[in-house]
């Protein structure tokens, strides 16, 4: 039996998801939460949420034992809401998140 | 070590090769699609010794029966296991069990190094960097150290059965 799924709007995204409304450990260093909602590879609709980080930030302080408490708020977050897609939990340093979709083989 | 550490192994190289300046594409596609394969033959090689034994003479079977899972089925599987949110087929095989949070991220780490492998070996658009690259493999590394925590329990089984086959059994 296919599962039902119910989407929230870009905007009750943005509520959810904004900084504040997580309540996210201000140690965690991160700078920004940000969302993409697209169809994965396979045609299936998914949430992508990214925690970014400074460049300085180190890898060590991104790793995910740190970052499972911010996967688990927003997850729960999201189930909360009522969202039933996919949530891919992405974390990113802020230079690789705004160069991830410009690549160019034939000059890269 | 057995293969799947030896592929993170062979990630890790690739991601830290170039140390110097920026890191070459085709060495991080390659790492990202390597991460992928760590994880898929190691749940595999789980599911098979669940389904058969571990035992020295069951290797030609478990061998035959690696070569019946498909990606699609197990990205789906892990997909609901991930979210907790099972399919009326499988819920009752939990047996009143939760599912674990280890076993979660475990699939859930499955389900998302798919989606990356896809993108590293087909969108040409997508840039991966370094610490990127790096941080899924410790994702990885993660996930399959979890599973020391699962191993054996009924939901795990229920996992290791489903990623099979979940999609083929009725109602």
């Amino acid at each position: 039996m296919p599962r039902s799924t119910r989407m929230l709007s870009e905007e009750e995204l943005a509520v959810v998801l904004s900084v504040s409304k997580l309540a996210l450990p201000a140690d965690l260093q991160i700078k920004e939460i940000k969302f993409e909602e697209r169809d994965d590879s396979t045609g299936e609709p998914i949430i992508e949420v990214y925690a970014i980080f400074d460049d300085a930030v180190p890898d060590e302080v991104m790793s995910w034992a740190r970052m499972e408490p911010v996967y688990e708020a927003i997850r729960t977050a999201l189930l909360s809401a009522g969202e039933t897609r996919y949530m891919m939990f992405t974390v990113m340093h802020r230079t690789d998140f705004d160069d991830r979709y410009n690549y160019d083989p034939a000059f890269d | 070590v057995g293969l799947p550490e030896d592929l993170l192994e062979q990630a890790r190289h690739l991601a830290l090769r170039d140390a110097t300046g920026r890191p070459r594409q085709d060495h991080l596609r390659r790492s990202v699609s390597t991460i992928y394969y760590a994880v898929f033959h190691f749940l595999i090689d789980q599911a098979c010794r669940s389904l058969l034994g571990a035992a020295r003479e069951t290797r030609g079977l478990r061998g035959i029966l690696a070569r019946a899972f498909d990606h699609g089925s197990m990205r789906r599987v892990s997909a609901s296991f991930a979210s907790g949110n099972l399919s009326n087929r499988l819920a009752p095989g939990l047996e009143g069990h939760d599912i674990p949070p280890e076993l979660r991220r475990v699939a859930d780490t499955f389900r998302y190094l798919q989606e990356r492998r896809h993108e590293a070996d087909y969108d040409l658009l997508r840039r991966f960097g370094r610490s990127e690259v790096l941080l899924l493999i410790a994702r990885a590394d993660e996930a399959l150290h979890a599973w020391a925590n699962v191993a054996g329990s009924v939901p795990a089984r229920l996992y290791l059965l489903a990623l099979l086959a979940g999609e083929r059994i009725r109602e």
